[in-house]
């Protein structure tokens, strides 16, 4: 008797445990056909030009993608105005709100791991772009993506183009003849991995292409066109008729050089490089403002942003939608553009 | 084992599961939800690049009252018939109230007379007659346009022509824009001539043709937005320009409009707070949501300034607003 009883009790205690797992899994696994899909995004700097071109490209993709599949897409885009703690609120909105996915250009690579624990908790996939988290925090998780460009072939097509120039005619770019090449620098970010690889790799170019270089100077303008106008400002008065070339990590800072060189009515013919290829720099190497840009595709870029993060809103196969480098990775095509 | 020991077992088991039904599920107890109000925005434009401050206001008002914003934008330009089909779609997809910016005033409110909506409407605009539209909110385009050709008059001779350039008199409130702006200059003895853009090139071409031997000196008005940033652009790129245009000026207050009004590419700005339009916008459809909205049409004040304006700690406030 009372051993039927004791049975009786784990039986009521195994129905009521399975019961309530049950209830619980059926509560958050019935899911229907989406009909609708809801991807945040946010921005390190909105008044950054490539990302700024970038997000329009974005919001393309998603118009484009709602008239071809009907599923409505709502988006929404918010600048983190180069502010961390203000990233991590927008990540945390967007995952009380309950989107499907988020596309994420961080502030600050090193301390992704903060947004990627809470994008975890909440599974929600997170499509990084632009600005690379470390490799070990892109580890932690099947459902991390990276979309960026090859930092290292930038600065080599870069590099490249003023190789090319120099073997064409020396002259254009040594310009007071003395045998070599004297330029300044104008950086990114102190310690930003794309700015590190550019400026280490366009230099190696121009040295493996047989450039005699000679640096002036070097600054860093935060990818800032006012910042490098600044810096170029200043350098032409201290090194005044010695600059001959303005390597730059990007088209923003590269316009920067030019509006000093502009304002200080320098009319010898400094070559200024720049990378991004933005409509401003390309608008630049039109009115010989640059002398050349690297153009990233930005039509592909925010096409593979947007269908990563499309693909993951509706649980679909990302692998079989965008073909990607180590399950995570995609870069985009890169070309050199010159004035000429 | 005695009886008790057996029964302080199975009770201990049977806490045990409630403890796990209680931290694990909720069965028992029910996480407490707020209401969260979605509304959508649906502004009437292909991008919502004119609408920070707006979004700003909007964004403040959306945390305060709980409500999940969409930003809508429309696919083409100009296509009033797809923004109405958004407002439908929007209320379809269970919003609890939209907010309608519309790009084509006269057009909107008719389409919207023949629609019975089920969820309330905002109109960044006048009130239409149709009831569900529990409020409507704007500057009072004309007032602007008046002000815009006083500020003109007052800061230029009768001598020289004003062009006014605009994006289509069609176009949101442009009419009314262009109505109180003629009425002032006409006041001032001013001659005027209009260039609603037809074609990519019309503004270029127009300031072009100014710099031509025999050509004279015209005061430009650009009365809505897109096109005072396109010709801000056209005269910023060249200095040429600054020479035969004798002012720009204009209706708006984008960031980049403000920086062009403090670099002298404009002279003259009328503006009103946008950042309060997208605060009272939510605000209002939320009222609206609860039924306790009575039907009102809220103005918002314009100011015309100039450069040295811009440091004044009022405007300020108006034109950088806060995140």
């Amino acid at each position: 008797m009372k051993k039927r009883y004791g049975i009786l009790a784990v039986v009521v205690i195994l129905l009521l445990t399975l019961w309530g797992v049950f209830y619980q899994s059926r509560r958050e696994g019935g899911k229907e056909e989406k009909k609708s899909i809801r991807i945040g995004v946010t921005l390190y700097r909105g008044d950054d030009s490539f990302i700024n071109t970038l997000r329009g490209n974005i919001e393309e993709q998603a118009k484009e993608y709602e008239k071809e599949t009907g599923i409505k897409v709502v988006m929404e885009i918010v600048d983190a105005k180069g502010n961390q703690n203000t990233q991590n609120s927008q990540v945390d909105r967007f995952i009380s709100l309950g989107y499907d996915a988020i596309c994420v250009n961080i502030v600050d690579r090193s301390v992704a791991s903060n947004i990627i624990s809470r994008a975890m908790d909440a599974s929600l996939p997170v499509v990084f772009f632009n600005r690379e988290p470390v490799e070990e925090d892109m580890r932690r998780w099947e459902k991390l993506y990276y979309v960026g460009e090859n930092a290292k072939e930038s600065a080599i097509l870069q590099g490249n183009i003023l190789v090319d120039a120099y073997k064409k005619d020396p002259s254009s770019l040594d310009l007071n003849g003395d045998g070599k090449v004297s330029y300044v620098l104008l950086e990114g970010e102190n310690s930003h991995q794309d700015s590190l690889i550019r400026t280490e790799w366009s230099i190696q170019t121009l040295k493996d292409g047989g450039v005699p270089l000679e640096k002036i100077t070097g600054g860093i303008a935060n990818w800032d066109r006012s910042q490098a106008s600044a810096w170029m400002e200043q350098w032409l008065l201290e090194y005044p008729d010695e600059v001959e070339v303005v390597i730059c990590n990007n088209d923003d800072m590269a316009l920067g050089a030019a509006d000093a060189l502009e304002r200080k009515g320098n009319l010898s013919p400094v070559k200024i490089v720049g990378i991004d290829g933005t409509p401003q720099g390309l608008e630049g190497l039109r009115t010989g403002k640059l002398f050349g840009t690297v153009q990233c595709d930005s039509q592909e870029y925010a096409n593979v942003i947007f269908k990563i993060a499309a693909a993951e809103s509706l649980g679909q196969n990302v692998q079989e939608i965008v073909k990607l480098d180590r399950d995570k990775y995609y870069e985009c095509r890169q070309k050199a553009l010159t004035a000429q | 084992m005695t009886k008790q020991e057996k029964l302080l077992w199975t009770l201990l088991a049977g806490v045990l599961v409630i403890l796990f039904l209680l931290s694990s599920t909720d069965l028992i107890i029910k996480e407490k939800k707020t209401e969260i109000y979605p509304v959508s925005v649906i502004i009437g434009d292909t991008s919502d690049d004119y609408y920070v401050n707006f979004r700003k206001g909007a964004d403040k008002a959306a945390v305060e009252y709980n409500v999940d914003v969409s930003f809508i934008t429309l696919y083409e330009k100009g296509d009033a018939n797809q923004q109405i089909e958004l407002v439908q779609r929007e209320i379809g997809d269970g919003a609890s109230a939209v907010v309608l910016i519309p790009v084509k005033s006269v057009e909107c409110v008719k389409r919207l007379d023949d629609m019975v909506l089920n969820s309330p409407a905002v109109m960044l605009g006048s009130l239409p007659p149709n009831d569900q539209v529990g409020s409507g909110i704007s500057p009072d385009y004309e007032e602007e346009g008046r002000m815009l050709g006083q500020a003109i008059a007052a800061e230029n001779s009768p001598d020289i022509p004003v062009w006014i350039f605009t994006e289509g008199l069609e176009f949101g409130y442009n009419r009314e824009s262009y109505d109180g702006l003629v009425s002032a200059l006409s006041e001032a003895g001013f001659s005027m001539n209009l260039y609603e853009k037809k074609a990519e090139g019309t503004f270029r071409e127009a300031i072009e043709g100014m710099v031509y031997p025999g050509s004279k000196k015209a005061v430009v008005a650009a009365i809505d937005v897109r096109s005072l940033d396109e010709t801000a652009d056209i005269i910023s790129g060249s200095p040429v320009y600054g020479n035969v245009i004798e002012g720009l000026y204009g209706i708006g207050s984008t960031t980049k409009l403000l920086k062009e009004l403090d670099n002298e590419i404009i002279k003259g700005l009328v503006v009103s707070d946008q950042f309060d339009a997208g605060y009272m916008s939510i605000q209002k459809a939320v009222e609206a949501v609860h039924g306790g909205l009575q039907r009102t049409q809220i103005i918002l004040d314009s100011y015309y300034i100039r450069k040295a304006n811009l440091r004044e700690s009022k405007f300020e406030r108006i034109l950088y607003p806060i995140d």
